[in-house]
């Protein structure tokens, strides 16, 4: 699993246990129907146009929790399908990579947000916007800071389209004052050595220099021990040879039981700690939680605003 | 034996071992810039059973693939037949999609790397059985229906996999399509290896000494037949066994091309067309293919990790061919 896209979303999908059979009611849905998106018409709860509430399409599962997060999910009126839970209601539209142009036409939004991909915003989605006068926002979201100068932008592009900017403002600067306090340096971390963070353990794939991680990593006091750019996939030979002092894992425990198997136990191997933590896996608003997470396996003292979680 | 044939084995067998050697020595460091540093040293515990598992996978894929290819091209006459030709790639990757699919919809953790041997295996086994059930005229498996069968089998695999990537997220869908370019595990289920290493050799030898028959049968239908060959039989006998390896290669290895599909080539080409000795020499020309490939991929990194063996195979694999039509060697008859 690639971050971005952590499992928690495709599961809000697909609720319940209900497995094959739900999925091929969906699909069937979705074949038959042209419209609709997360089993819902987008008829019956796209807000009314006129209300006062800016009507937001966001095709970007970090930026759709942004809004959330924001308390504006009852703006949104169009989503890509590994949105966040709180947006199950909220027609799908597409998603990065494929935009439903015709369903965004249906959904008339006032703001479209999109976190383009390495090819950059879809041309075709481009020309539209204009054609329709609407507000095209993109967004690359790689490094921490891109988080932050996003949510520093937030409020006055959403006071454009008649949210309310003077609250959005105060929203924005609590995240922040709370990001700068859980990204307090941890001393149980500085003293951790060099540290793997991977996403992906079979095969083994980590976050290298460059990335959102690194940045929480180095602002925590870590040091990544994966001094190269990007997310790049590793071999397990590698892992040896890079010999951290401790890897850390994201995702369900048994991925890092997985891992541990690989390694002799000796004083020299290393600590493997497990993180279950799917907010690290998005660049967004949820990273908090995310650090939170981090912190506490870690066992660093806690910061007054950090672990309330106010 | 002339000495073609000894010249031929000797340089195959040449290959696997400057291969191995390679694989087992060559490693990589990193180095303060980020960058890594390809080093060659005899490896240590605790490197050294990754490299042993790497190769050895490599081995038993190899040898599975390249025996399939052959056995197929026998059984199709047709020199671009391939282990993939029969849909057993696509099912498998099917079998791996619906893997992905299920864990998503079911809310668990998707499976990975080696948690993907099953339903690979599965998938693979189940193109099998349709396209051996559609491929039969009058209870007897015909070359071209079943080679027709078979690129249908693909395609609707294919599609079915494309329908399901719409319902998994992007993360899942990169690590299918990360699957699909092949990966030699470095640390392998011992099960698995054990069943690809004594499935190759039963059937290498099984196909070693049916080599007359298999000889015949290349003559074609009426001619085999008027020798008293069991054309029937050994038809499925091949069909089944082609399979079979592959479907174990691809729970081991995922995917990988070219190696089924120029191994009997470039075996036929050094020790001739009479499959007493192709055979054997066309097992080690797969170990060679695909040893090496994963040696060689080992030096080149494009900035995302290794290259993968997948893509080395057929980087190298298609010039080959193309080489070896051009030059009319012979051997694409």
């Amino acid at each position: 699993m690639r971050p971005t896209t952590p499992p928690d979303r495709a599961s809000a999908w697909f609720p319940g246990p209900t497995g094959l059979r739900s999925a091929l009611l969906v699909l069937v849905a979705v074949a038959v129907s042209a419209g609709g998106g997360c089993g819902q018409s987008e008829q019956a709860v796209a807000p009314a146009p006129d209300s006062g509430v800016p009507r937001i399409v966001s095709l970007s599962p970090a930026l759709t929790q942004a809004m959330i997060d924001l308390g504006l999910a009852h703006a949104l009126v169009g989503c890509t399908p590994f949105a966040p839970e709180a947006a199950n209601s909220v027609p799908v539209v597409g998603d990065l990579l494929n935009p439903d142009l015709e369903r965004i036409l249906a959904v008339d939004p006032d703001l479209l947000l999109v976190q383009p991909t390495a090819r950059g915003v879809d041309p075709a989605l481009r020309t539209l916007a204009r054609e329709q006068d609407w507000d095209l926002v993109d967004w690359r979201i790689d490094r921490l800071e891109d988080v932050r100068n996003i949510l520093r932008e937030v409020p006055s592009i959403l006071g454009r389209h008649g949210a309310d900017e003077q609250r959005l403002q105060s929203a924005v600067e609590e995240w922040l004052a709370q990001s700068e306090a859980v990204l307090t340096p941890c001393p149980v971390i500085r003293s951790a050595g060099r540290i793997l963070v991977l996403y992906g353990v079979d095969p083994p794939a980590g976050f290298g220099t460059g990335t959102y991680v690194d940045d929480i990593l180095v602002r925590l006091g870590g040091r990544n021990a994966l001094q190269r750019p990007g997310y790049p996939e590793l071999s397990l030979e590698d892992l040896l040879t890079l010999s951290p002092d401790t890897i850390l894992v994201l995702g369900d425990p048994d991925r890092g039981a997985l891992l541990q198997t690989r390694f002799e136990p000796s004083p020299a191997s290393p600590e493997v700690l497990t993180v279950e933590a799917d907010a690290l896996l998005i660049p967004g608003t949820r990273l908090l939680e995310g650090v939170r997470t981090l912190r506490a396996t870690f066992g660093c003292p806690p910061t007054d605003i950090a672990e309330n979680g106010s | 034996m002339t000495p073609r044939i000894v010249l031929g084995f000797c340089l195959l067998l040449s290959i696997c071992v400057v291969a191995l050697l390679l694989r087992l020595m060559v490693g990589r460091i990193p180095l303060e810039s980020g960058a890594w540093q390809v080093v060659l040293s005899w490896p240590e515990d605790p490197i050294r059973p990754l490299r042993l598992g790497a190769a050895g996978s490599a081995l038993a894929a190899g040898w599975c693939l390249g025996l399939a290819g052959l056995l197929l091209q026998v059984l199709l006459r047709n020199p671009l037949a391939s282990p993939w030709v029969l849909g057993l790639s696509s099912g498998a990757g099917l079998g791996v999609m619906i893997a992905l699919a299920a864990a998503v919809m079911v809310g668990v953790d998707a499976p990975t790397g080696g948690g993907l041997v099953v339903p690979a295996g599965c998938g693979a086994l189940g193109a099998l059985a349709i396209t051996w059930w559609l491929g039969r005229e009058g209870g007897v498996l015909e070359p071209l229906r079943l080679l027709l069968v078979g690129v249908i089998v693909a395609s609707l695999a294919g599609a079915l996999s494309m329908a399901l990537q719409d319902i998994v997220p992007h993360g899942l869908r990169a690590d299918f399509i990360d699957w699909m370019m092949g990966r030699i595990p470095e640390a392998p289920s011992g099960g698995l290896l054990l069943t690809c290493f004594v499935l190759a050799a039963v059937v290498t030898v099984v196909a070693t000494l049916l080599a007359d028959w298999i000889d015949l049968s290349c003559l074609g239908s009426d001619e085999a037949r008027s020798s008293g060959l069991n054309l029937a039989s050994l038809r499925t006998g091949l069909f089944l066994a082609a399979g079979a390896l592959t479907a174990a290669a691809v729970a081991l290895v995922g995917p990988i091309g070219f190696v089924g599909l120029l191994s009997p080539h470039l075996a036929r080409l050094l020790v001739g067309p009479t499959h007493r000795v192709l055979v054997p020499a066309t097992c080690l020309a797969g170990m060679a293919m695909l040893l090496g490939a994963e040696a060689v991929r080992q030096f080149i990194d494009l900035g995302g990790g290794r290259l993968h063996v997948g893509v080395l195979t057929a980087l190298l694999g298609g010039p080959f061919f193309l080489w070896l039509l051009c030059t009319n060697r012979g051997t694409l008859r």
